[in-house]
């Protein structure tokens, strides 16, 4: 899969929270003028 | 990660939402997130927490990490996520992407929230602040 860069559209996905609420993709960034997504392992 | 609640003055004026995703259980995520909690409130105790200015999310198929082109499967620790950030806007387009070199190789929190701010106001990242791909 070629890596997502700029200009591209967020792919569509459906994840939960730690909490068990779910999250689709992309519908939730309607819901903030931003979103700041980033990807982690561990305490990076 | 601890660097999104010590900067959400920067985000949380401007309504923005700021994800974490890993493949890493949600148990996990929440011990990691009571740490950053415990420390931001002993460090930084002048810093608001309510709404909390970071939500964590679980990838455990790297279903979402795999479909952005950033996982990398030959971690010793299993299938982990490349360290990438990305700034996307009420639309879903991403405007600005940070892929890191290494686990140590962030952006700089000013740059990310400079690019996150000008795009919740409707305006392109500052060129003086790029990302990195």
């Amino acid at each position: 899969m070629a890596r997502l860069k700029v200009n591209d559209e967020f792919p569509k996905a459906q994840l939960h929270d730690i909490d068990g609420a779910t999250v689709a993709f992309p519908a939730f960034f309607a819901q903030a003028p931003a979103t700041v997504v980033f990807f982690y392992r561990g305490r990076w | 990660m601890t660097a999104f609640v010590y900067e959400s003055e920067r985000y949380v004026p401007e309504k923005i939402q700021v994800l974490g995703v890993s493949v890493e259980p949600a148990e996990e995520g929440k011990k990691f997130l009571s740490r950053v909690t415990r420390d931001c409130e002993e460090d930084r105790p002048h810093i608001c927490l309510d709404p909390y200015p970071l939500r964590l999310l679980t990838d455990p198929g790297a279903t979402l990490i795999r479909a952005c082109g950033a996982v990398n499967e030959g971690h010793w620790a299993g299938t982990i996520s490349a360290p990438v950030t990305y700034v996307v806007d009420p639309g879903g387009k991403v405007k600005w992407a940070y892929v890191s070199a290494s686990a140590s190789d962030r952006p700089s929190p000013v740059a990310l929230a400079k690019a996150a701010v000008a795009v919740a106001r409707g305006k392109d990242p500052p060129p003086e602040y790029p990302g990195k791909f």
